[in-house]
């Protein structure tokens, strides 16, 4: 099983990157299964048909002191993909970095991995490892690797650094390592050789890049990815060539003991 | 509001149990809060930290501060510790969680990683909440020490483990001490009674015995953990009066047998309800229906519904036992002395049990020995036997 987390800027197009990557994978023939873990829950819309599905807390919410199943909470997308949205506080109280750890401790206790035996896992975290909460993903028994998607732009070079540095402080730990980063275009002058300059500078490369195109807004218009509606475009290859490059650069784990590690 | 308690206070949380479980072991065990809660478990869950008999245990409080919190300075924090650790020289350290360090998403498997690296002292992190039961705590602590310490070894015919003695179920005035005794007197040899009168070389060889013996709902989970890894088969019970009942609920298991019982009549005019923890409720029915007292049972804490009856309870809470021991369904009631508060009804038998997961060290001392004469008869008294 690989146990994969990618982070990035936020609006800087994690959730479409790793939409695709999950639909790419799967088509590799590959069983993932995608955990969207930031409170606006619109990880997995566009494996979903466009429609959002009912997030962990929730479903937590709504259930009160009755147990809740998986079936709950785990919805079969695109060509398999199994699409899970933690889901966040009432916005303006609560706290959404516990909100994350809650939905992945109940995940655990209802036996998940046990269950759906994903050869991926699929993280895609809110921007940045703003607390506790945000980091649990990279925690120990979660994600092996992090990716992070990130643009020529000043802002999310910024962030993919701080990134890269929030996982450089937990090594001790224990925690994920960084695998590289995803370039997602914009069309910055000179993007390759920028962003290639900062990963050099945080001990990083650029291991895929995604091209700017109108294919992924035509798919989104859709409530699907690329590699759905469009399957032979281009831009369905690139993302056919991320998806070889993260299963080339990613742990696979011995699958023995996962049902202990993530319960 | 179904959780509110008017009369009872809070049962002791997770991060008691996980302590308790760790207790007797040489570890040092530091509460991750400002104070209140290893206050809480010093001062309200753990008898044995009041015994002068006993040297008392290294529990320590990791004086969390609000920025600390807030910035999350885990390493000042580290610092403290690492620096008593280097002064005590404990054979571990156990970061054991609060409510607080569990809001800000504490990682306390990778703060037990770093105190590892730093002081090559074996750490263990526990993620309790304070929001859970007792029984949790203990089981994540118990878990972690079989993960770490124990090892598979050639079984040792006719050995057992105990799971699940701890003085938040049976108090510290002798129970642990009779129950061991009751079984070498019966030639049982217990390779590890976890959690009270062991130590880690105990644990190391827990691994090779034939049979685990539950003795309360913390120690469950426990054996589910130790049947997958060591494919150690269990029973749960606990020993009252004379134990034989017990006795014989072992030596069946160890010689793969039904247990023998004997068919008695039962007074069709009385029935009982037994409030409080589900393994030793459901021993205790045993016994008085084996004096022919038909009983239900309450559970208060964590349960397993297999272990459930037809007619038993489950989360239950204040206002659920007042509707149960007022509904005229039952003759007697057998709970902590503080439930008796809850009951309205003249016509109803009340019989006390202590419970240290209730009423904490205001009966503490009055916990009841499980085993002798005095057992004897009060089940009896229980059973209105002449």
């Amino acid at each position: 099983m690989r146990k994969i987390a990618i982070y990035g800027k936020g609006g800087i197009g994690k959730s479409t990157t790793s939409s695709n990557l999950s639909a790419a994978l799967s088509t590799l023939g590959y069983k993932v299964m995608q955990i969207g873990c930031d409170p606006k829950s619109d990880s997995v819309k566009n494996l979903m048909k466009g429609v959002r599905i009912p997030t962990v807390l929730d479903k937590l919410r709504e259930k009160g002191n009755d147990p809740i199943t998986l079936e709950d909470i785990v919805f079969e997308g695109f060509n398999g993909v199994l699409c899970v949205e933690a889901g966040g506080p009432t916005p303006g109280i609560g706290c959404a970095g516990r909100g994350i750890i809650t939905a992945f401790e109940k995940l655990d206790e209802l036996g998940a991995k046990k269950k759906y035996k994903p050869d991926v896992i699929l993280y895609d975290v809110l921007g940045d490892v703003v607390c506790g909460g945000f980091a649990m993903p990279i925690r120990n028994g979660y994600a092996r690797d992090v990716f992070i998607v990130t643009s020529g732009e000043m802002m999310a070079l910024y962030a993919a650094s701080n990134i890269v540095h929030a996982i450089d402080n937990f090594k001790d730990r224990g925690y994920a390592r960084c695998s590289g980063l995803i370039l997602n275009e914009r069309k910055v002058e000179n993007e390759l050789e920028l962003v290639s300059k900062v990963a050099g500078e945080i001990n990083t490369e650029v291991v895929s890049i995604v091209p700017r195109d109108k294919s992924v807004q035509i798919a989104e218009n859709q409530g699907m990815t690329v590699i759905e509606a469009l399957p032979d475009s281009s831009q369905a290859k690139a993302y056919l060539a991320l998806a070889k490059k993260v299963l080339e650069l990613s742990i696979e784990d011995d699958d023995e003991d996962e049902e202990d590690e993530f319960s | 509001m179904s959780n509110l308690n008017i009369y009872l206070p809070p049962y002791a949380p997770d991060y008691s149990g996980c302590s308790s479980a760790l207790y007797e072991l040489g570890g040092m065990i530091v509460l991750h809060d400002a104070s209140g809660c290893t206050g809480n478990v010093l001062g309200y869950d753990e008898p044995r930290w009041e015994d002068a008999d006993n040297s008392r245990a290294l529990v320590y409080c990791s004086a969390y501060r609000h920025m600390e919190a807030v910035l999350g300075l885990d390493d000042q924090v580290n610092d403290r510790i690492i620096q008593a650790a280097e002064s005590l020289k404990p054979k571990f350290i156990a970061l054991v969680g609060s409510p607080v360090p569990m809001l800000v998403g504490t990682d306390y498997n990778g703060i037990a990683k770093q105190l590892e690296a730093k002081t090559g002292i074996p750490s263990f992190g526990f993620d309790t909440k304070g929001l859970e039961f007792y029984d949790n705590g203990y089981m994540k602590a118990t878990n972690a020490l079989i993960e770490r310490y124990a090892r598979k070894e050639k079984t040792i015919k006719g050995s057992i483990n105990i799971l699940g003695l701890n003085p938040i179920d049976f108090g510290n005035r002798g129970n642990d001490k009779a129950i061991i005794s009751l079984l070498k007197e019966n030639g049982i040899k217990i390779n590890c009674s976890f959690s009270m009168n062991f130590t880690i070389e105990n644990i190391e060889k827990s691994g090779a015995s034939e049979l685990n013996v539950v003795l309360s709902e913390g120690g469950y989970e426990v054996a589910l953990f130790m049947k997958k890894k060591f494919g150690i088969p269990f029973i749960s019970s606990i020993p009252f009066g004379d134990g034989k009942l017990f006795i014989e609920e072992i030596r069946s298991a160890l010689e793969g047998r039904e247990a023998e019982r004997k068919e008695v009549r039962q007074d069709e005019k009385r029935r009982s309800i037994i409030i409080g923890e589900q393994v030793s409720s459901n021993a205790l029915r045993k016994e008085l229906e084996n004096r022919g007292l038909t009983s239900d049972v309450a559970i208060l804490f964590s349960h397993r519904p297999e272990l459930l009856r037809e007619n038993d309870y489950s989360f239950v809470q204040e206002k659920d036992i007042m509707k149960i021991i007022n509904s005229g369904s039952y003759t007697d009631i057998v709970a902590d002395p503080l439930i008796k508060q809850l009951l309205r009804k003249e016509d109803v038998r009340f019989h006390e049990m202590a419970s240290v997961a209730v009423s904490s060290k205001f009966h503490w001392d009055e916990v009841r020995p499980l085993l002798g004469d005095e057992m004897e008869a009060f089940l009896s008294e229980i059973a209105n036997i002449q």
